[in-house]
Formats: C-alpha cells, structure tokens, sequence
C-alpha cells in the first residue's frame, strides 16, 4: 500500500490532532522506521491549516514486523 | 351565484408512530430524518429515512425484549449484564459511526485513515484503531474497554468471564481482542491476546464470543451463532480454520498501535454477562438490522 511520508517532527506536530469529527491523526513508522499518514488522514486534513500537506509525496509503505 | 366550496373531511384520525427514545436520540444525533421521501445514501441500497427509523426501532425493541429485569443495557450503573457497546455503524462518517446506542455518553472516536461510508467503518491494516471513552474504573474487576480491545476480567470462565460479542456479516469483522490488566490479575504483562486475525475477503457469517480465561497465554474462542467452533492455546497460534482470521485494532500495554485493523466494520457489540439466551436474542436483532439495512450477504 502507499501513504505519505512525514519527517519525525511533521508526524509528531500533528499526532492526536482531530483532522475531521471524530477523526484524529495516527503517524505510524514503516519498516524502516519512518513515519506515514494514510489517504483519508491527508485528503481530509483542513486546508489551509494543513496546505504543507501538497509538499508529501504518495510513497510505497511497507508495515513493521508483527509480533 | 352561489360557490361550492369542497371541504376535505378526514374521518378518523391518523396513526403517528411512537418510537424508543434511544431510536430517535440516536437517529436525530446522527442526521437521519424521519421522512418516507428520503432515500438515504449511507446503505448500500439506498433506503428512506423512514424506513431506517423503523429498523432501528425495532432493534431497539428487541434489545430490550431480551433483557432481563434488573440487568441489561437499561441499567447501566447497576446492570449485572451490560451492553456496554453497541455501534450499528449506520450514517456513513466517523461521528455516525461513533454513537454508542446502549451508551450514547461513551462515543467512539476514530486514529488514522479510516474510510467511513454506507458499509460501515473500514479500516486500512496500517494504521486504523478506535477508541471509546468509557473506563470501568467503578466496576471492581477494573475493566478497561476500548473500541477494539478490552482487558480479561480475571473471573472464571464458569464464573461470569467477560463475553465480547460480534457479528461478522459479508466481509465485516465486529469483534474485539483482549489484552491482559496486569496490575489486578497478577498475569504475566502481555501484549495483545488477539482473538483471530483476518486478512483478505473470507467471509463468514454468525456471532462468536471470546472469553480468555484468567490463565496466561490460555484462551478459547467459541463461537455460538456462527458455524465454526475453534479454540487456540495462544495468540500466535494460527487457527485450523481460515474463517476464524480476523482481527481489529488497538493499542497494547505501552499504548503502541498493534494490528491496525484491516476490514469493514458493520455493527460493533459488546455485552458483558449476557447470558447465553440474550446473546443469541441480540446477535439475532443485529442480523435483522442489518438485513433491513440490505448490508447482510
């Protein structure tokens, strides 16, 4: 699947933020240990509060090892 | 020249419709109009508004039919059986999909990119989870519940477990995970204790329960309404039965997300104590819901 990428600091800037009712922001790492936001996350986020977001770029992510 | 002026008489007065007071709280909150020349576009077949309002009616009726004096979703603060959880998922948005009709104070919220539409809340495998704002500090097992998982309450499995309910309807998991409370049960501080885990598009339909017994790494997951009965010895063990396969999200001991939820939730339930005969009596409202809603296979 493919999200949007997020530097360490985007993704903390906006964790547990309400991006829609009742909807809040989830940044998780990838496999690599970067983090990503998913697409209704970005299509849904406010604009122009989050007009940054047109700078993320739809990327390949590959989830974490599972316990 | 004289006018005739036609008068319509109505002879007799018309029916009005009485519903349950959770029915219209419910509907009223969500949006959902009362109105027959509606066709509402959160079901997969659009049905009128009218015609929702008497489904949910209905379903209400019936919950409450099964209830049993002294307990059930009517009595929260001293109900021995609690519907603690019960999300028909209808209306289409997260806020829709967060109502909590057997406790409309304890709404559900939404982390992550879930897709919110008329077949319910579909989540992404990625990083999908809910959350609802109920903890049952007063109760004194301490269970902790969240929109997704709950802690096992310790008791003896004879002795009044903790009985978390689901239907799985065409495609849609509706079920919770336990994740063991620690501090209360002296069990080893394990990470999420999932019930099953589904991946793809098997479908299933029928209503299992988990109940994990107060011994660590033991659980049993029977199903009661479904058409498979399985056990497994841990959470890492793979069920015999692919049907078993599935899974919702939630956040373990350190708050770290752990199987982000991959599926359609259709309707999300959890009743603690039920007795065997409510379970089947509300597993068999919630299949004629979501019949009426046209979202069963």
């Amino acid at each position: 699947m493919t999200g949007y990428r997020l530097t360490p600091e985007q993704a903390e800037s906006i964790r547990g933020k309400q991006f829609a009712p009742d909807s809040y922001f989830n940044p998780v790492p990838d496999i690599n240990g970067d983090m990503f936001i998913f697409q209704s996350e970005y299509e849904l986020a406010p604009r122009p509060e989050y007009d940054w977001f047109e700078t993320l770029h739809e990327t390949i992510f590959i989830a974490p090892e599972n316990e | 020249m004289s006018r005739h002026l036609w008068l319509p008489i109505f002879m007799g007065a018309g029916k009005v419709a009485v519903f349950e007071p959770e029915t219209s709280a419910y509907l009223i909150t969500i949006g959902i109009p009362n109105d027959a020349t509606v066709f509402y576009p959160a079901t997969p077949q659009e049905i009128t508004g009218a015609q929702i309002w008497t489904l949910v009616n209905n379903y209400v009726l019936a919950l409450k039919a099964a209830d049993i004096a002294g307990q059930g979703w009517t009595n929260q603060a001293t109900a021995t059986c609690l519907m603690l959880r019960d999300y028909p998922m209808i209306g289409g948005t997260a806020s829709a999909h967060g109502y909590n009709v057997a406790n409309p104070a304890a709404s559900a919220t939404y982390f992550g990119s879930w897709t919110h539409n008329e077949l319910g809340a579909i989540g992404n495998g990625a990083n999908t989870y809910a959350v609802d704002g109920i903890r049952q500090t007063n109760l004194s097992d301490k269970r902790e519940l969240y929109h997704g998982h709950i802690l096992v309450d310790g008791g003896s499995p004879a002795g009044g477990g903790m009985w978390v309910s689901g239907a799985r309807i065409a495609g849609v998991v509706e079920l919770s995970f336990v994740r063991l409370n620690t501090d209360v049960y002296g069990c080893p501080n394990t990470i999420i204790v999932s019930a099953n885990r589904f991946i793809g598009s098997n479908e299933f339909t029928g209503d299992f329960s988990q109940r994990r017994n107060n011994v660590a790494g033991v659980n049993t997951f029977t199903y009661l309404n479904g058409t498979q009965v399985n056990s497994a010895s841990s959470p890492t063990t793979t069920p015999t039965d692919i049907n078993l396969d599935l899974y919702i999200g939630g956040l373990n001991q350190n708050n770290a997300l752990v199987n982000p939820f991959l599926g359609t939730i259709r309707h999300h339930f959890i009743a603690n104590g039920a007795t065997l005969a409510q379970h089947n009596a509300w597993y068999a409202a919630r299949v004629a819901l979501q019949t009426g809603l046209n979202r069963m296979p």
